[in-house]
């Protein structure tokens, strides 16, 4: 299948701060793409790049083989973006807003009413598109937010957090429509989110991107293969020299590795009685077990820890799924 | 093409979401009718036409003279109804008020002075003014000429019959009160024929203007003045509400979605200045059309002039409203700064009529001060096209000022303007 999208070392820089670090990957004709990732790890901002809203500082990549950096123009007549944001005119129709964003790719006429009845059905909003925008439900405007993105029928569509703010009906909807583009029309889809559950959902491959950076690139299958037999977190009243050796001997053990403890908080917020109420501070070490077979490293990690009279804080069994792949890559959850 | 079809693709948008706010619609066109209304009718009500309008002008007088010129100069005086007259025994209380701002003037009539105008001497009456109220000076100075030629006059005139009566020999013999009074009829019998040659005199001067037409003066004049002035006022009003709007596009992520289109970052803009101009232009003809038909509010003679005049200073409004949005970050900001910019160049450019002259023409250097703000430019132009007949090319040296400045305002806003 050959890749309508190319993306190759794009940076992105404000001064000192690199948003975007070197980013690489492809996206295949017809496959729904991932993006997952924390907020503010650079998924906007790549996407942004791609679409022509901010420049990149250095890289490019290639949209069905024009190059952002020198065929912008081109590559915008090519995709389609829906933004994070509603953005929509909120006193306008859902008509009048579809209408206006028609016309401002091209369209006019006949073609133009056609197009937007048509976008209308694909997200069930052709009964009340002459109401105003403002008194829609959140769900619906997400709605017409990804029916302005369909009107010129783009090849690429960049959906960026698409069900921020939804519920789960409009939710699933989305997911719906999202699958029949892809399917019927053979959309190739580029999907970031921060909900896990939603790439799985959807996706063929994933990119998992924190802070700038891609740190894991796969199908989901594979991307949930790096965790083994499967992950435990044992949190332990102390840490024994030698003792992470000795444990990543015991038998169905692959791996055992002190998990980086979280940064303590400003010193403002510690002299604060209110946060010390409401979150007290845990020094607890947490070692991270990549198993094996996590059922025989689970008995032989306790009884090891029995016999060396170490007292179990916590335990944690990590599901097979990308939020324990994130966690596992980066030491810290989706959400976080 | 394209690029026009962008455009006017944009200016639609601007114009639906403008009808569809009920707020916006109030505050840029019902409200200027009402308080133009409120003005207009206000001091037509107040004028009959052809009278100077009722602005009152504080001035101090001190008669020192027993005699009848000086008591008939007085009651002249009171009776002019733009002036405040307030009597006083002695100079220094009336340059007094003056000193303080209190008064525009203090007029001191000698204690000689029947007595010289009857030896048929020269004499003068003193006018001290308040420097800080230029045109309240000119003024006074006007009306003080006007009263001392008729006191002049009755002076030449009662010299002229007694000097006539003595050298005659006619009344050789009669009583001093006898010689009065044939005096007084005599000045009486002369005085009523000049006061019928002003009413209907033999000659006639006619002032008017380069097109022929007799000019308008009086409270047509000011009333074109303070139309013209509501009329640039309400036109910048626009500056703040495009400011907004496009902070309000850029915070909902509108106008990232529009960067994300094949359209030129040009169309955007162009777009959105497009609408934004339409709603002075709007402004100008209902101001217009309500003006004329419910107070007369002259139009001129050149509707090119006005069409054009409207287009540019609407133009520069909207021109500074992109350069507000270069500028700040917040839609509160915006508006903030946008009714600053309105009120406030509206102030300095003669926009909230405070006097009866336009800025621009106005004594010293607030004239020349003036000219940098575009709201003092527009008054002027407008007022010569409505009040003094003048055409598109009298009121060229405005537009250009006003097109220089637009030009500025769109090459600060481009070089600053910020799409995410």
């Amino acid at each position: 299948m050959p890749a309508i999208l190319e993306v190759d070392q794009l940076v992105k820089k404000y001064g000192d701060f690199e948003a975007v670090k070197g980013i690489s990957f492809n996206v295949d004709e017809g496959e729904v793409f991932g993006l997952l990732g924390p907020n503010g790890a650079g998924k906007t901002q790549t996407i942004s790049m791609l679409t022509g809203v901010i420049p990149p500082t250095s890289g490019t990549a290639r949209i069905a083989g024009h190059d952002i950096r020198t065929e912008m123009n081109e590559a915008k007549k090519i995709n389609g973006l829906v933004p994070q944001d509603l953005a929509l005119y909120p006193t306008l129709s859902a008509r009048a807003n579809l209408n206006f964003f028609g016309r401002i790719y091209g369209l006019g006429g006949k073609d133009l009413k056609e197009r937007v009845e048509d976008v209308l059905r694909i997200v069930a909003l052709t009964e009340r598109a002459d109401e105003a925008v403002e008194k829609y439900s959140g769900g619906m405007k997400r709605r017409v937010n990804i029916a302005a993105g369909l009107l010129h029928h783009p090849r690429l569509l960049f959906l960026d957090e698409p069900t921020v703010g939804v519920d789960p009906q409009s939710r699933n909807h989305i997911f719906e429509s999202v699958m029949r583009l892809n399917r019927e029309r053979g959309m190739s889809i580029v999907y970031t989110s921060h909900y896990m559950e939603e790439v799985e959902l959807l996706c063929n491959r994933v990119a998992i991107i924190d802070e700038g950076k891609i740190i894991a690139l796969d199908t989901i299958k594979n991307l949930i293969a790096l965790l083994g037999g499967g992950v435990i977190h044992v949190g332990l009243e102390r840490v024994d020299d030698g003792l992470l050796e000795r444990l990543s001997a015991l038998p169905g053990v692959e791996e055992a590795v002190l998990m980086p403890q979280p940064a303590p908080p400003p010193l403002a917020e510690q002299e604060d009685p209110e946060v010390k109420e409401r979150e007290p501070v845990t020094t607890t070490p947490i070692i991270k077990v990549v198993a094996v077979n996590s059922q025989q490293a689970i008995v032989n990690v306790i009884g090891f820890l029995n016999e060396q009279d170490i007292t179990l804080t916590s335990l944690e069994i990590l599901e097979p799924n990308l939020e324990s792949v994130f966690l596992h890559l980066t030491g810290k959850k989706l959400r976080e | 093409m394209n690029n026009i079809r962008y455009t006017l693709a944009m200016a639609w948008k601007e114009i639906q979401i403008f009808i569809r706010d009920r707020g916006a619609m109030a505050m840029l066109l019902l409200f200027p009718i009402l308080l133009s209304s409120v003005q207009g009718g206000g001091n037509l009500m107040a004028n009959q036409p052809g009278e100077t309008p009722s602005i009152l002008l504080h001035v101090g007088l001190v008669n020192e003279d027993p005699g009848s010129f000086g008591s008939e100069i007085a009651k002249v005086l009171q009776s002019i109804d733009v002036l405040a007259v307030e009597t006083f025994a002695h100079g220094e209380e009336a340059e007094e008020k003056v000193a303080k701002g209190e008064a525009a003037a203090a007029i001191l009539i000698p204690a000689d002075f029947t007595e010289k105008i009857n030896a048929y001497t020269s004499v003068s009456i003193e006018v001290i003014v308040d420097p800080a109220q230029p045109q309240g000076v000119s003024i006074i100075r006007g009306i003080m000429n006007k009263v001392v030629d008729e006191v002049t006059i009755w002076g030449e005139v009662q010299y002229g019959i007694r000097t006539v009566l003595d050298n005659s020999g006619l009344l050789d013999g009669a009583t001093p009160q006898q010689m009065a009074a044939i005096g007084a009829q005599n000045l009486g019998v002369i005085m009523t024929r000049l006061n019928e040659m002003r009413r209907n005199p033999a000659i006639e001067v006619i002032s008017e203007d380069m097109k022929g037409e007799v000019a308008t003066g009086g409270i047509m004049a000011y009333v074109s003045y303070v139309y013209a002035a509501y009329i640039v006022l309400f036109i910048f009003f626009v500056v703040g509400i495009c400011a907004e709007s496009i902070q309000d596009e850029r915070e909902v992520g509108t106008l990232r979605r529009l960067v994300a289109a094949p359209i030129p970052r040009g169309a955007v803009i162009g777009g959105k200045m497009l609408g934004f101009m339409l709603i002075p232009c709007l402004q100008a003809i209902i101001l217009f059309t309500v003006g004329n038909l419910a107070f007369g509010v002259p139009l001129g003679q050149s509707p090119a002039g006005l069409i054009v005049l409207t287009i540019v200073a609407a133009g520069v409004s909207t021109s500074l409203g992109l350069l507000l949005a270069a500028l700040v970050k917040s839609k509160k900001q915006a508006n903030d700064m946008g009714l600053l910019l309105s009120f406030g160049l509206g102030f300095l450019g003669g926009a909230i009529p405070i006097g009866q002259l336009q800025m621009t023409r106005m004594e010293g250097p607030i004239s020349i001060i003036s000219r940098v703000v575009p709201h003092a430019n527009a008054i002027e132009a407008y007022y010569k096209l409505i009040a003094e007949n003048a055409s598109l090319v009298d009121i060229l040296p405005e537009i250009g000022i006003l097109v220089g400045m637009m030009l500025i305002f769109l090459i600060i806003a481009a070089r600053r303007f910020r799409f995410d």
